[in-house]
């Protein structure tokens, strides 16, 4: 019952990148390619172009063969986009050059679409038995890779978004919570062993990491808390605290905690 | 070659907590922790987990596999501090004739201490590992103590569920958690960042704080990326001492009064398999041939159903609801209980969705707008009772990078004993789910494994019959403890780690007794 025959069968019909592709990155005309293809599969023009490009580049560096998926659909999504009926662009067209419009009814004869399993009973029934991944009956190879190992991946990262999730309602979701939209505020400071614990009003508590101090016209100092994410000021009492930690030095303030310095509030 | 009281391998809950509670009593200890630190920016590691990577990277380990897998490298997490950097966080006790199975019900084995006997450190467990919980569990043991923290509120999920399970007299309650309601010892209060196993802001206890912060003391340290290889004895018979690689792959000893192998039970078993010694021909304190016997899962179960409401599931990663009352019934002889759960996260999120449906573009948003959220999930945890077929030995076709024996694991999840338990919860997930008006109910996951592992070590006062003294050290080889779930004689419904520190700390009390 566990691990059966059927969900090994399962599993090997599950789209994967080649193991043994090579990474890099795409180049300037590429990226434009798919970030065209992400605006089109989203139906969301507002997305920044940047944050795609850092994602891609990420996974394009670090994971093998998504590189070669990517120039793939970018070669296919150009080939039909050349051969597609002109309207108002000239012949021999690329793919992000066409309008939302053309690129939409190019998408439409690649990806055909429907429904998801859970709202088609008939489907539902049948992807138990075989495969999660409706394309193995539907698609043709060269199509089926392109929405298999591409089209899902952009999804999947728009999807996993703050934008992605406002579609749902949810603006703090996921890895983000209210907590942080709001002012955010150090209530105490406590050594612990060779580093000092901050406590925060949120009621977390967070090693303080000294390049993260900063000035701040009102506070005089601030830190960024929670990798970067939060801005905190300091309660007056915490300010206090902190300064008995800090020293200042020729060449500027350095905290010294347990004979150790580390050079602060330098820009 | 290093000297100390006490080796511990392994850096999980089970060791972290032996390892404090050893050196707040004075002692040295000396921890061997087979991976790498973890990585300390948890931000970046939520970030991968939310995109649906794996948050860790860790080496993985070769072992074979005869039957049902266990997937050892997805729940036995080599890094500092083990499973407890991704596990749920779930902290349930035992209930009282959970340690009497074979008095009260004839099957199995009974265990060698009571629930009365483990209840004070049950209490100093919950303590050490901080867990929100609430005693609103008409089913539960009898609790010396409260909860450290208040429990985590319902979800409208759980509400909903409690409001039909109440009216077939089912009564939901809280789950105890390993994480954080308010501040709690220093460490973060939850703030609902929804991807718990990769809690980035230490809300959820984790092993690799506690030797993080034994290491600020003289009486501790640890050496990562150092793989246990073998537990060496004097000519005594006694536990001198644990030889290991570094990262190098150069092999040194940690000699050592006393050796606690707290790997998790697969690896410690492995361990004690592959340490040769003249008069233990086959493996280190298996004269008796019991080591290894007896490796139990909890087989878990989900079943789903689509309701009208419109709910908000991932708004947090943990459940929050579930019932003890089907966990020790009057048949619990002929079939095994059930623990009944509400999941966290019911239905497919917009990314799942998108990974099985061919939209896109505005028919796909409208079908995730429509879809998202109408979905409960039941689960249910099932006690599997121990078979002597299930069972750890070394492997004749697999080796680790060293050229040890990997271990072999023969298991079968789900016999009839836990067939028929199955069938039983099932009939109580569908009237739940038909009460409260849900159609379309269908299981969407059939029993599997679920990174429980217990016993292949089990404790027992048949020294014939079991590996370990109820102070869970061997009965062969004096100085030799073994602690992790493994020491379960029977499995019970609950969730090991919490039983599985409070051993360490009864452990560590014994050993304090008998000096």
């Amino acid at each position: 019952m566990n691990r059966g025959l059927l969900s090994i069968i399962k599993q090997r019909l599950l789209p994967t990148h080649d193991p043994d592709g090579v990474t890099g990155s795409l180049s300037a005309s590429e990226h434009a390619t798919i970030y065209a293809l992400f605006q089109t599969l989203t139906s969301d023009e507002q997305f920044p172009a940047e944050r795609v490009r850092a994602y891609l580049d990420d996974c394009t560096g670090s994971t093998p063969g998504v590189l070669d998926d990517l120039k793939f659909a970018i070669e296919l999504l150009d080939r039909y986009a050349a051969n597609a009926p002109s309207g108002k662009h000239a012949p021999r067209s690329r793919f992000a050059q066409l309008s939302s419009a053309e690129r939409e009814r190019l998408l439409e004869r690649l990806l055909p679409r429907y429904p998801h399993p859970l709202n088609e009973r008939a489907w539902r029934r049948r992807t138990s038995l075989l495969s999660d991944n409706l394309d193995i009956v539907l698609s043709r190879p060269g199509t089926r890779r392109l929405r298999d190992t591409v089209a899902r991946q952009l999804l999947t990262f728009y999807l996993s978004s703050p934008e992605g999730w406002e579609l749902v309602g949810y603006r703090e979701y996921p890895g983000r919570v209210r907590a942080e939209w709001e002012p955010c505020e150090v209530r105490s400071i406590q050594l612990d062993g060779e580093q000092l614990l901050l406590e925060l009003s949120d009621g977390c508590f967070e090693p303080l990491k000294p390049e993260a101090l900063e000035p701040d016209e009102v506070t005089e100092l601030a830190v960024f808390t929670k990798s970067g994410r939060q801005r905190a000021s300091f309660s007056r009492s915490a300010y206090l605290a902190l300064t008995e930690y800090l020293d200042e030095q020729e060449d500027g303030w350095v905290l010294a905690i347990t004979g150790k310095t580390y050079p602060v509030l330098r820009q | 070659m290093r000297s100390t009281e006490v080796v511990i391998v392994g850096s999980g809950p089970a060791g972290a907590a032996a390892a404090s509670a050893l050196v707040e009593a004075g002692t040295k200890v000396i921890m061997l922790e087979t991976g790498k630190r973890p990585d300390p920016d948890r931000f970046a590691v939520m970030d991968r987990a939310i995109l649906g990577g794996i948050p860790w990277v860790f080496d993985h380990v070769p072992y074979e596999m005869v039957g049902d897998d266990i997937d050892l490298n997805v729940f036995a997490i080599r890094m500092l501090g083990g499973s407890s950097l991704a596990w749920g966080g779930i902290t349930p006790r035992f209930q009282v004739n959970d340690f009497r199975l074979r008095s009260q019900y004839g099957i199995a084995e009974d265990w060698p201490i009571s629930y009365e006997e483990l209840e004070p450190y049950y209490g100093q467990a919950e303590r050490f590992m901080g867990v929100s919980g609430a005693q609103d569990n008409p089913y539960a043991a009898p609790r010396s103590e409260p909860f450290p923290m208040a429990n985590f509120p319902m979800s409208d999920s759980d509400l909903l569920i409690k409001e039909a399970a109440a009216k077939l007299d089912i009564q939901m309650h809280a789950v105890p958690v390993a994480r954080n309601s308010t501040p709690y010892n220093r460490r973060s209060a939850c703030l609902y960042y929804a991807t718990c196993r990769a809690c980035p802001i230490g809300a959820m206890y984790g092993s690799d704080r506690t030797v993080t912060e034994l290491e600020r003391t003289d009486q501790f340290e640890v050496l990562t990326q150092a793989t246990a290889r073998r537990v060496e004895i004097d000519s005594q018979g006694r536990a001198t001492g644990v030889v290991y690689t570094d990262e190098n792959g150069k092999e040194d000893v940690v000699r050592a009064q006393k050796v606690i192998l707290a790997a998790q039970c697969v690896e410690n078993v492995r361990i004690l398999l592959n340490s040769p010694a003249k008069g233990f021909a086959s493996g280190l304190a298996n004269n008796n041939g019991q080591l290894g016997l007896r490796f139990m899962e909890h087989p878990k179960f989900y079943m789903r159903g689509r309701v009208k409401q419109r709910l908000n599931p991932f708004r947090q990663g943990f459940e929050t609801a579930t019932t003890y009352k089907f966990c020790d019934h009057p048949k619990r002889g002929e079939y095994s209980g059930g623990r009944l759960l509400v999941r966290e996260n019911a239905g497919p999120s917009g990314a799942q969705l998108a990974q099985r449906s061919g939209n896109w573009g505005k028919p796909l948003r409208d079908e995730i707008v429509s879809t998202f959220g109408h979905y409960l999930t039941l689960g249910a945890f099932l006690e599997q009772l121990p078979h002597d077929e299930n069972r750890i030995t070394l492997s004749d076709r697999v080796e680790d990078a060293s050229g040890s024996r990997a271990a072999r694991v023969d298991f079968k999840l789900v016999r009839d004993y836990e067939q028929r338990g199955y069938r039983e919860m099932s009939k109580v997930m569908v009237s739940i789910l038909e009460n409260l008006g849900a159609t379309e109910i269908e299981l969407v996951l059939g029993p599997s494994n679920s990174g429980h592992y217990m016993g292949g070590h089990t404790m027992g006062v048949d020294p014939d019959r079991s590996v370990l003294k109820h102070t869970l050290e061997t009965h062969e080889v004096e100085n030799l403890y073994l602690l992790s779930g493994g020491a379960f004689p029977t499995s019970a419904i609950a969730n090991p780690t919490l039983t599985t520190v409070a051993l360490a700390f009864r452990m560590v009390s014994e050993m304090r007794a008998g000096g």
